[in-house]
């Protein structure tokens, strides 16, 4: 990467030329530091260093501007300091953790959360202030970097925790009834146990994060066989859906919550037979699914409450499914932006449906 | 031409049809008492009949009968354009593009190489495409129904317009399979039944031995078999091979006629608004461009230029097919890559099976309907055959027939292009990300029915070919080499697709002026691709090459995705190695309630 | 998401580890290569894991799953290019036959000109049958390494 000299005189008239601009436009200055902090999302070893190198560099108006993860090989925007000084100035700071060298080659390290994240070389004459507040900038890019993560992590977690929450009530009604059938229909007991290891393998397997529709229909058909055989013949169910979007990945457990809350909320309570559907077509480039029950239904505001997760402390009855309802809210949007949000319409005694929006393809979302 | 009321049911059922079976199929399916299997994967027969459905449009059905009447053995190449483009789709892009998930191509485009400006470029270009390709399809259906119905042309550009725009606001021609695959066998039954009877009335009538038909043979034009009454509505110049003595009424050559008039054999100009009358026997004008006497629309290749024009064709239809919007977008309904491959060959079957009755049909109305060379509206020689060769009622029903089956092609092709550029508007361009599907929609259906009425109707296939040329020259470089090669780059990508795409938009340009202001240009800018495509192959290498520093860094992860066969389960179930083999879950599965 | 990051992330870990132990032997000499995952085998190995360690090891991008797709892609493609080359090549010689032996358009076989036969008849059932056979040749190829894979 090093520059023959013969070109310097270029470098020099075109710093002559950025320096009144870079300086005076606060515009550019501002809109520099947001791009240095979206390059370093992906941390120093990231794919976005170079630019962010290249940024620091006209942000410093320096003649170069390294930038070194822990391995000590930092990547270069501009000139590169002759000789290996800075080689000598990176290992010194990796191993002090304080800075080194002076202009016209100062290296800085950068402190992440109290940790040492790496390194920032500054070849050229700028001034030691305006290079603190860069490193510092960086330093707030990198933070911001690993917080993402962090989250990103706790929305497993909580992927997680939803899917060991079966419900104890339904596994022990399930079990009750398959008991009740082993002598009677020992044919039908066989085909319920599988339908309920089928259900109980899909909700605590360790998977990936995304599935198929296919799969997800799967999962709430051998569900609703089984709230079938409990309930007899006061559940009766409809499951219809178009093949075009049979292939479109989501989110694990996206769908079972929303009809377990079918079941459990809307037809339970309810007095008489009450009727699930649950369909999935397509509309446009989207997948559009809608799980509607005919039973007892709820007060649009609470509907609220429990999609924006506030009900969750008070509802001592059934908290888990509630919770789930607003998990599943949160996971699509995570996932898939603002828009994609569940969408329930309902009022008391007019059953529920929830409706979910999502794209056939995601960059990203890959069963 | 008067109203045809045969025609005008054989329109009106297949409107109630399609409405009809899309109605029930999702009717059944919600009145089913009880439990319904909802996971049941489309069978790859149908799918196919389903993609071909949607694939065989005004081209297919009208155009390809149209080129054949006209230019002869050389039109053949498009039937086989459209087929090969599909092994190619085959061969290298079916079962890759399947895996990767992508369901239109600009998210292929960002799927393969991260790039959201390269997405929203290649955005442009399926947008230009579609309605490139919208264009054709509308005006066939006006010439349709002015053939039918004596209506304006505009009406029926309209119509189908209309009917497909509001089709899709109701949700009622969504793309189910079912409906799609209905079509194809529709316009299977459409054009095959009558050309059967149609062949068999020839056989009757003295087939290849008359001599009538050996003088296709012969190098002299195509003669009349009935006095023939013209009405020309665009000003076209003809080419007389054979001096002819006929009744004009009108502007001809520059000079008002009246009454009896004799043509040397030179070219001639006929204005709009003249009516020429030939009897019994005279050798036909051929409209200029075209094959004038039987002989060389017999023989293939007459002309160096017409060899390189052949080749052309070639290129941009065998690499085509895989850029265009609405045929991608049905590979998703394909459960995995394997299955998507399938598909594919069945539709080489289906349609190999098709092209038969088209090719036939064109070389039958070279004898019964030459009129139509006089006034280039060769495209209607499929919905004028049937009345020339079998007078009476039954010429009608099968006029009818076919009547039915090209408006089936308008409606299907249409509704899946409208589909898809709906989807691409509304997800990629409407401003804030707003989804509005049926803005996206009126768009796509409102804008290429401006330009088909703004604009000179030419050869169906002509326009589609363009289409062609320009899907060959943006995406196919794209797809092949985003699949087969590891070192494609977003800005190699980009580069390919706007130097492509600008060829051949700038050949269009200069193709259409030089139509309006009198034919002066090369015929290759009626059909660029053979400069196009490898052009837009080397700048997407090229540029590649010089910026290997924006590869994605995740490229082995996509290429082992979209290469690993679908067993090992990169796309499916993660979990055989943990739960079982799928055959041990098979066989636990046997004999289940639901099965 | 993606385990190739993971594996970066490791890496960079173990190389913090070192230098936050202040180790005075900190290891420049490394080369600036992306650190790879050592194979760890237990002692048993059946079938079963077996199947899940190489499908792991495609799907962690070691060096050798790497090589095992590249080779595969490369089987692929070269099956692809030579039955569709192979059809179009031989398709696409007609037009310059037709053109520089002219005297093969006046052959007439049972009536109907061989240009006509050659072109309306002939390609069709030969692109299928090309696509049969590719059909045919890349399932087993997918399915040979599969069963190399899984072994």
């Amino acid at each position: 990467m090093s520059v023959p000299a013969d070109r310097e005189p270029a470098v020099e008239l075109a710093r002559s030329w950025r320096g009144p601009w870079s300086r005076a436009d606060p515009a550019a200055a501002l809109a520099m530091a947001r791009h240095i902090a979206a390059d370093l999302r992906d941390g120093l070893a990231g794919t976005g260093v170079r630019a962010a190198a290249r940024s620091v560099r006209r942000l410093l108006d320096a003649d170069g501007v390294g930038l070194a993860d822990l391995s000590g090989i930092p990547v270069w925007a501009g000139t590169q300091p002759a000789g290996d000084a800075a080689e000598i100035l990176v290992r010194q700071v990796l191993h002090a953790e304080t800075r080194a060298g002076r202009p016209p080659l100062m290296a800085l390290p950068l402190h992440v959360q109290d940790e040492l994240a790496g390194v920032l070389l500054v070849h050229g004459n700028a001034r030691r202030a305006l290079v603190k507040e860069a490193a510092a900038l960086i330093v707030e890019s990198l933070q911001r970097g690993r917080l993402e993560a962090s989250a990103e992590q706790a929305a497993q977690a909580e992927l997680r925790a939803l899917r060991a929450e079966i419900s104890p009530h339904f596994v022990y009604n399930a079990l009750t009834v398959i008991a009740s059938l082993v002598r009677s229909e020992p044919d039908r007991a066989r085909d319920l146990m599988l339908d309920f290891a089928d259900y109980i393998r899909y909700s605590l397997a360790r998977h990936g994060e995304y599935t198929t529709v296919a799969d997800e229909f799967h999962a709430i058909e051998t569900y609703l066989a089984l709230q079938r055989a409990v309930l007899g013949e006061r559940l009766r169910v409809q499951v219809r859906v178009a093949p075009e979007v049979l292939a479109v990945a989501l989110p694990y457990l996206v769908l079972q919550p929303l009809v377990e809350n079918a079941v459990r909320h809307g037809i339970e309570p309810h007095v008489g037979p009450g009727l699930v559907q649950v369909r999935g077509e397509a509309e446009g480039n989207d997948c559009v699914i809608s799980v509607e029950d005919d039973g007892v239904g709820m007060d649009p505001a609470l509907a609220e409450g429990i999609l924006a997760g506030r009900a969750a402390s008070d509802g001592v009855q059934d908290g888990p499914t509630k919770v789930g309802l607003a998990n599943v809210d949160r996971r699509l949007r995570t996932v898939y932006g603002p828009w994609y949000g569940l969408v329930a319409e309902t009022a008391v005694g007019a059953g529920t449906r929830v409706v979910v929006r999502i794209p056939r393809f995601q960059p990203g979302v890959m069963p | 031409m008067e109203l045809n009321l045969w025609a005008l049911a054989g329109l009106a059922t297949v409107a109630f049809a399609t409405f009809y079976i899309g109605y029930r199929s999702s009717r059944l399916a919600s009145t089913t008492p009880d439990f319904l299997v909802a996971r049941r994967a489309v069978r790859s027969s149908r799918n196919a009949a389903a993609v071909s459905g949607e694939y065989l449009s005004a081209a297919s059905f009208l155009g390809v009968a149209g080129l054949v009447l006209k230019d002869g053995v050389d039109a053949l190449w498009y039937p086989i354009g459209f087929t090969a483009g599909y092994l190619a789709l085959m061969v290298f892009v079916a079962a890759p593009l399947r895996r990767s998930g992508a369901y239109t191509l600009p998210d292929f485009c960002e799927a393969r190489l991260g790039s959201r400006g390269l997405r929203g470029l290649s955005t442009v270009f399926v947008v230009f495409i579609g309605m490139l390709y919208l264009v054709p399809q509308l005006q066939g259906a006006g010439l349709t129904v002015t053939r039918v119905t004596a209506m304006p042309n505009w009406v029926g550009s309209a119509l189908v317009a209309v009917i497909v725009v509001v089709n899709v606001f109701g949700g009622g021609m969504r793309a189910i399979t079912v409906v799609q695959a209905f079509q194809y066998w529709l316009k299977l039954f459409a054009i095959a039944a009558p050309t059967f009877i149609m062949c068999a009335l020839f056989i009757k009538n003295g087939g290849v031995g008359t001599s009538q038909s050996t003088g296709l043979t012969e190098d002299l034009p195509p003669t009349f078999t009935s006095n023939a009454t013209i009405n020309v509505t665009t000003p076209v110049e003809l080419q007389v091979k054979e001096a002819v003595w006929l009744l004009a009424e009108g502007v001809v050559d520059g000079a008002p006629a009246h009454g009896s008039t004799f043509w040397a054999a030179k070219t001639h100009t006929v204005d709009a608004g003249t009516e020429l009358q030939f009897f019994t026997g005279s050798s036909v004008p051929v409209v200029v461009g075209a094959p004038a006497d039987n002989a060389s629309w017999l023989r293939p290749v007459p002309g160096t230029s017409d060899m390189f024009l052949t080749y052309s064709l070639i290129l941009a239809t065998f690499l085509g097919t895989m850029g265009l919007p609405h045929v991608l977008v049905r590979f998703y309904t394909n459960p995995d890559g394997r299955a998507a491959r399938r598909t594919t060959l069945h539709v080489l079957l289906l349609l190999s099976l098709f092209y038969l009755f088209p090719m036939l049909i064109g070389a039958l109305s070279r004898l019964y309907v030459p009129e139509l060379l006089v006034t280039g509206r060769s495209d209607l020689a499929v919905l004028a055959l049937p009345s020339k060769i079998a007078p009476g009622v039954l010429g009608e029903v099968l006029g009818a027939i076919t009547a039915a089956g090209a408006f089936a092609a308008f409606l299907s092709t249409s509704s899946g292009l409208v589909v898809s550029v709906a989807g691409v508007l509304s997800t990629d361009v409407l401003p804030g990300r707003v989804r509005d599907f049926k803005l996206g929609t009126a768009i796509a259906g409102v804008v290429p029915l401006g330009l088909a009425i703004l604009l000179r109707p030419t050869d169906i296939s002509l326009t589609v070919g363009m289409s062609f040329a320009l899907a060959a020259s943006t995406f196919a470089p794209v797809l092949l080499l985003g699949i087969w090669w590891r070192n494609l780059t977003w800005v190699g990508a980009a580069a390919g697709i706007v130097v492509g795409g600008a060829l051949v938009l700038g050949a269009l340009v200069v193709g259409t002026v030089s139509d309006y202001t009198g034919h002066w240009a090369w015929p290759l800018f009626s059909q660029p691709a053979i400069v196009t495509v490898p052009v837009a192959f080397l700048i997407v290498i090229l540029v590649s090459k010089a910026t290997q520093g924006t590869k994605p860094p995740d490229v082995n992860r996509i290429r082992l995705r979209m290469h690993a066969p679908d067993r090992l389960g990169f796309i499916r179930d993660r979990d055989i190695a943990r739960f079982g083999s799928p055959e041990d879950r098979a066989r636990l599965a046997n004999g289940r309630h639901r099965q | 998401m993606g385990t190739g990051d993971r594996a970066a992330d490791e890496g960079r870990h173990r190389v913090k580890a070192r230098s936050r132990e202040r180790s005075e032997q900190i290891q420049y000499e490394d080369p600036p290569t992306k650190p790879r995952r050592k194979r760890v085998v237990l002692a048993d190995s059946r079938a079963p894991v077996t199947v899940l360690r190489t499908v792991v090891e495609l799907e962690e991008q070691t060096s050798y799953g790497e090589e095992l797709v590249r080779q595969f892609i490369r089987v692929q493609l070269r099956l692809a290019v030579r039955l569709w080359g192979g059809a179009v090549l031989f398709l696409a010689c007609l037009p310059a036959v037709f053109h520089f032996v002219p005297q093969l358009s006046e052959v007439t076989v049972s009536g109907v000109r061989l240009p006509w036969l050659v072109l309306g008849i002939l390609p069709f059932p030969l692109l299928f049958g090309i696509g049969y056979w590719y059909n045919l040749l890349a399932e087993r190829k997918e399915r040979d390494f599969v069963d190399m894979v899984e072994k």
